[in-house]
């Protein structure tokens, strides 16, 4: 899991007024945003028309990971603060901690999917505090770190104590659409504060009685645990099993991403070094795009949507070139953020 | 005026067309003979041609603005001088590039940018201009490169359109350039001139789908076109290859004689022959002169020699062999004209002389004969049965408006275009063109007071002529009758696909769009292989949101996809209907047998022996620009001084 150094977690704790948690709801976009890259580069490694049920899978969870960092954002912006999304370091450097983690902690790099990166990295990333019935792993007695789960409900337990039945932000900054309404709604009260918060937290962790989230759909962590077990969770009496429908994987068909590929890994003037920095550029350019969605101009999202295709198509297309003087790999989408001008 | 104004500005750099090739070929159109390898690339057209993959991207990379020019004659290259030197020409930095788009795979020499946006950045990456490029179809297709070129295509085109919607920041008001620009222009526009060359189709120099592309942003004033130069032609007549294979030096430029400074401004930025794919020239030995009596020559394959008795020189061109300077200057040179060359000129035309390599003086390019130019300012229309387009045609004399001028149109006759298509593949050709009644024209026009006629093109439904590929491409001539055809760019056209009438269901059902959406698939596997298999209901089903926002967007959108520009209203409101019937879970489909798309699909009208076809030259030059390589290896026979 990831493990979250305890001092943050006081700082939320030690908050008197609610401008003092806008750099947790910025750190909170920081990490929500940062999971995205290692999942899209396991999707983008996937051959077309191939492990289609596994991209299913990863692609569910991608889509709620850019929900919960929406509402980041939208909470953000709630309590009159500025989400910031197209900075230097807003994206971590791959492998690396992911924001808010402590040192000694999770590695996370961009690599072709294999059932250990979606065991090593994957379900580490989204490990609840406590995995339900079947854990894979348990966590030992550490109170050295905190977790995602503790973190968003210190925040929340926060904007309770803080708040006003009003929040302080523009209303008209709140995104709302491309998801259902009673996922993503506009933040105005206290209690749309503390429901989306519970949203973010159960998708990824699940209940604490259940691995269904709130929609009665898997959590992320038993999400990924199928992919590792290579069967759907199904209900087994009372609890919950790794006994259900096989989850096929074809190992074949898995571009061999070269990990963390770097722009300036590439041979100057290849052409594979030109389309890694077309795909920086698409995924930069959404960050932008973004970055104006959710500051003022929710309807920008639009922009948004078509980037957000460019960078997938930038990717797969990329997957296939291989990688220049890297015998047996092909070129991976390495997600660093440019300037776009040029 | 327009962009070729002593008032200019020059930005140089690469663009990037990354245009999608597996609809090149007509026939690929034909759900029922696809197949699996017109996904794939190949060269000189076979399968899927150079880039099947294409996403249709068009931008700019790395253009940066080189020089400003002012009326006193004044030209500035230092940022120093001015912000605006320097700075970058760039696309939006936070949405969808613009695409490039054929208006129909029997029509692909026409091509436009759909919703691209230029930005003027400074150092800083603050604004100081931005703008929407308004399509419009690229014209004056020619030979850039005549040794076989590195990059594959050696053919460049331009595109000149207005750059609307214009935002002028607090921070131009620091360029002294563009407060005069913004003063002298009209109606919120600026004429734009992006000249395309040496672009790449094949893998290498690391480049493939990129090129050079020059820019050149000038004032526009209300009244004139805003699709091509109100002034003057020059047209190439030295042919260097053969007669049935021409390669044409010089073959169209632009000039104009800015009378308040008596000076002649020529664009040669378009027709340049380049000797690598930078843009550098080998010296060459050119001057301008203006002819004494007037110089009619058709093109010729041996020199058409001229005596100093014959004209009045000009001036020589020099400098442009100095590294870089297509890409510094583009491509315009400027004279000061003295008053006897200013007098001649206003009646006879000019001519830009070079040398042979035995040092005899030769014509390689002169202006039209009797100074006339006819053209139409928007000239590729997409129409639905019952609608109309309109546009204008514009005469010109010797630089002048030209009056009560008698503008005959002709359609060109039905003809079965193949130039764009796979040489190894067996099966008809559909016809164009036919029938010629259902696009409506009128058959003359004559040009107003201010020399140009409004024209309104309508049409009706053709019938399906072309049976599995919607309506019918249509190339309507115009033409004044004291014009000779070869002063004329041979696409100087109106380009018009009429779609087939459609009624929309009452009740879509999946059979009244797979047909269109299959083929989608098939000609984009861009898209059929990475988003949405679009021949599978399920997978269209799945993906109802993301196509219901694709096909609703305005059709300027950047992310509105390429290919819906190929649909008929009907045909896009259907597929729109139909998915968002989806959520109605109460709406049964209606069997196949009952909906529209069910009816027997109609064969294409092909050719019968004897129909007459584009001559050679036009089928050079589209083929070339399709991918096909055009079969040059030729040394210029011009002196170097």
């Amino acid at each position: 899991m990831i493990r979250i150094q305890t001092a943050i977690l006081d700082k939320v704790k030690n908050a008197t007024q609610l401008d003092q948690l806008h750099e947790f709801l910025q750190y909170a976009i920081e990490l929500e945003h940062s999971t995205i890259p290692p999942y899209l580069t396991a999707m983008i490694s996937l051959k077309p028309e191939k492990n289609r049920e596994i991209w299913n899978i990863i692609h569910s969870v991608v889509v709620e990971e850019m929900l919960h960092m929406t509402i980041a954002a939208n909470i953000l912006n709630a309590l009159k603060g500025k989400p910031v999304v197209n900075k230097e370091g807003f994206v971590p450097a791959y492998p690396g901690p992911l924001p808010l983690g402590i040192r000694d902690g999770l590695i996370v790099g961009l690599e072709a999917y294999s059932t250990r990166v979606v065991k090593d990295v994957f379900m580490e990333i989204e490990e609840p505090e406590n995995p339900l019935n079947f854990p894979v792993k348990s966590a030992a007695a550490d109170n050295t770190y905190a977790t995602i789960g503790l973190f968003y409900k210190a925040i929340q337990e926060k904007i309770a104590e803080l708040a006003d039945h009003h929040l302080p932000g523009n209303p008209k900054y709140q995104v709302t659409g491309f998801f259902d309404e009673d996922l993503l709604f506009p933040i105005k009260t206290k209690q749309q504060a503390i429901a989306a918060i519970d949203i973010i937290v159960e998708q990824g962790e699940g209940t604490e009685t259940s691995p269904l989230d709130g929609e009665d759909e898997l959590a992320h962590y038993y999400l990924f645990a199928e992919l590792y077990h290579g069967k759907r969770l199904v209900k087994d009496g009372s609890s919950f099993s790794y006994s259900g429908a096989p989850i096929p994987f074809d190992a074949a068909a898995v571009y061999p991403l070269a990990p963390n590929t770097k722009v300036a890994d590439l041979p100057a003037g290849s052409e594979a070094r030109r389309r890694a920095h077309e795909f920086n550029v698409a995924y930069s350019k959404l960050l932008n795009a973004l970055h104006r969605t959710y500051n003022g101009e929710p309807d920008f999202v639009k922009h948004s949507i078509g980037l957000m295709f460019d960078v997938k198509l930038k990717g797969e297309r990329l997957a296939e070139i291989p990688f220049p003087g890297k015998a047996g790999f092909t070129v991976g989408p390495p997600f660093e953020f440019v300037d776009v001008t040029f | 005026m327009s962009y070729l104004n002593s008032l200019r500005l020059v930005f140089s750099g690469d663009f990037q067309a990354d245009v999608a090739t597996a609809n090149n070929d007509v026939r690929h159109f034909d759900n029922d003979n696809f197949q699996a390898r017109f996904q794939l690339p190949g060269e000189n057209n076979v399968n899927g041609a150079y880039n099947p993959d294409g996403g249709s991207s068009f931008l700019l990379q790395h253009t940066y603005v080189q020089q400003v020019s002012y009326p006193d004659g004044r030209v500035l290259t230092n940022t120093a001088d001015d912000i605006v030197i320097g700075t970058a020409v760039t696309s939006p930095a936070d949405r969808l590039s613009g695409k490039l788009v054929d208006l129909d795979p029997q029509m692909q020499l026409s091509t436009e940018p759909w919703g691209v946006k230029l930005r003027l950045l400074a150092p800083d990456g603050e604004l100081l201009l931005e703008g929407d490029v308004e399509p419009s179809g690229f014209r004056d297709l020619q030979v850039r490169q005549f040794q076989p070129p590195p990059n594959g295509l050696p053919l460049g085109a331009s595109w000149i359109t207005v750059l609307t919607n214009l935002h002028w920041t607090d921070k131009a008001k620091q360029s002294p350039f563009l407060k005069e620009l913004k003063a002298k222009t009209d109606d919120d526009k600026l004429s734009l001139n992006l000249t395309s060359f040496a672009y790449y189709t094949g893998h290498t120099d690391g480049r493939f789908t990129i090129g050079k592309i020059i820019g050149t942003l000038g004032p526009w004033i209300e009244g004139e076109p805003e699709q091509f130069v109100p002034g003057r032609r020059l047209f190439g007549i030295s042919n260097v290859g053969a007669d049935t294979n021409p390669a044409i030096p010089f073959n169209y430029s632009n000039f104009i004689v800015e009378e308040e400074h008596k000076r002649l401004l020529l664009d040669l930025g378009g027709s340049f022959p380049v000797a690598d794919t930078q843009g550098n020239i080998d010296p060459i030995y050119l001057k301008l002169g203006v002819a004494k009596a007037a110089f009619n020559q058709p093109v010729s394959t041996a020199p058409l020699l001229i005596t100093p008795a014959e004209y009045l020189e000009i001036g020589v061109i020099s400098n442009t062999h100095q590294p870089g300077w297509l890409l510094k200057t583009g491509g315009v040179v400027s004279f000061q004209l003295s008053q006897p060359v200013f007098q001649l000129l206003k009646d006879h035309q000019l001519l830009l002389i070079g040398k042979t390599p035995e040092g005899q003086e030769r014509v390689i390019a002169r202006e039209s004969v009797g100074g006339y130019l006819l053209r139409a300012d928007a000239h590729v229309f997409r129409l639905d049965p019952g609608d109309e387009e309109r546009s204008k045609i514009y005469a010109y004399r010797w630089g002048k408006p030209l009056p009560q001028a008698k503008i005959s149109l002709v359609l060109q006759p039905p003809v079965p275009i193949d130039i764009f298509s796979d040489p190894t593949l067996q099966g008809p050709i559909p016809l164009t063109g036919t029938p010629p009644e259902a696009l409506l024209f009128p058959a003359e026009l004559t040009t107003n007071n201010k020399g140009f006629a409004r024209i309104t093109i309508g049409g009706n439904d053709p019938g399906s002529p072309r049976g599995y590929v919607d309506g019918q491409v249509y190339y309507l001539n115009y033409s004044l009758a004291e014009v000779p055809v070869q002063d004329k760019y041979p696409f100087d056209q109106f380009h018009v696909h009429l779609r087939d009438e459609f009624d929309i269901p009452q009740n879509p059902a999946w059979q009244d769009i797979a047909y269109t959406l299959k083929q989608y698939g098939n000609l984009f596997p861009l898209m059929s292989r990475f988003i949405v298999d679009l021949g599978s209901e399920e997978a269209v089903k799945k993906r109802r949101d993301i196509l219901l926002f694709a096909f609703t967007r305005k059709i300027k959108d950047p992310n509105y996809m390429p290919v819906t520009r190929d649909l008929s209203a009907a045909k896009r409101k259907t597929i729109v209907k139909w998915l968002k019937r989806l959520d109605d879970d109460s709406i049964q489909d209606i069997a196949a047998a009952e909906s529209e798309a069910a009816k027997v699909k109609k064969e294409p009208v092909v050719a019968a022996a004897g129909d007459l076809d584009l001559d050679d030259y036009q089928k050079n030059m589209a083929r070339s620009k399709s991918g096909g390589k055009l079969s040059f290896n030729i040394v210029l026979p011009f002196a170097a001084e």
